[in-house]
């Protein structure tokens, strides 16, 4: 079991990832929140400078606002709480953390116990 | 900090002050427009020019050949990876695909798409507060 992380306001599940370059292989790391709403994981636009990724698509994304726009897709390895993604793509945005999305959050078992700011992550 | 001035149509103005005030009438202009500048800058500055070019001449020459590819039932439905402005490789994998472009090509910027008529969409609806 985690703690939801309390800086966060209201607490949030989040994990610490740790982003690297399939082909380069030079990582990052940063926080990332569990996020079920996101159809597809987001890391911080410096990561895309940092770890030297090639653009490889493009996608349309809608926010909030269902505002539809077309940014570029990327290709990371990403790592969290003992589980690894290589080679998933994602889009890069102005934010310090990353978002996991359903794209790898589907291939877990995750707990959420808000009402005692719990995580789980599982592989069963 | 900089000041500039820019020269820009009246109407264009008078619909970018309306559409500000109807859509994020608690913001002024002024954020609006410093939005749009970072948003600009970080999504085209963080990529050296050369790559974003490469990359954007990939994008194109995929946009040109789109229908033709589209027509032939070989790419229908299927990933190809556009490099030199041309089809390198396909598959309906599409990290396998990257990785054996990559792995036969070096890490340069190509462009991967899927030969379909529907546009890519992604949502990503989870607003967040900035507090200073």
């Amino acid at each position: 079991m985690k703690k939801y992380n309390s800086t966060e306001a209201p607490p949030a599940p989040m994990v610490e990832v740790k982003g690297s370059n399939p082909y380069l292989r030079v990582s990052e790391k940063a926080r990332a929140k569990l996020d079920t709403g996101a159809s597809m994981s987001v890391i911080p636009q410096d990561w895309v400078e940092r770890l030297r990724l090639m653009p490889l698509g493009v996608i349309d994304v809608s926010g909030f606002d269902e505002e539809w726009r077309e940014v570029r897709t990327y290709m990371v390895d990403l790592a969290f709480d003992g589980f690894r993604f290589d080679w998933v793509e994602v889009i890069a945005s102005r934010r310090d953390n990353v978002l996991i999305g359903r794209d790898i959050l589907n291939h877990l078992k995750i707990t959420l116990d808000g009402k005692n700011l719990t995580l789980n992550i599982e592989d069963p | 900090m900089v000041k500039t001035t820019i020269d820009i149509p009246d109407w264009l103005w008078k619909k970018f002050s309306m559409l500000v005030i109807q859509g994020k009438g608690y913001r002024k202009k002024k954020a609006v427009i410093e939005d749009l500048i970072k948003d600009y800058v970080e999504r085209n500055g963080t990529l050296p020019s050369q790559v974003v070019d490469r990359f954007e001449a990939e994008r194109d020459a995929f946009q040109n050949m789109r229908r033709e590819l589209l027509s032939d039932r070989k790419y229908r439905g299927k990933f190809v990876a556009v490099l030199n402005g041309s089809v390198v490789d396909f598959d309906a994998d599409k990290v396998a695909l990257v990785k054996r472009t990559y792995e036969k090509y070096g890490y340069a910027p190509i462009y991967v798409d899927k030969v379909d008529q529907e546009r890519r969409r992604a949502e990503i609806p989870s607003p967040e507060l900035r507090r200073n």
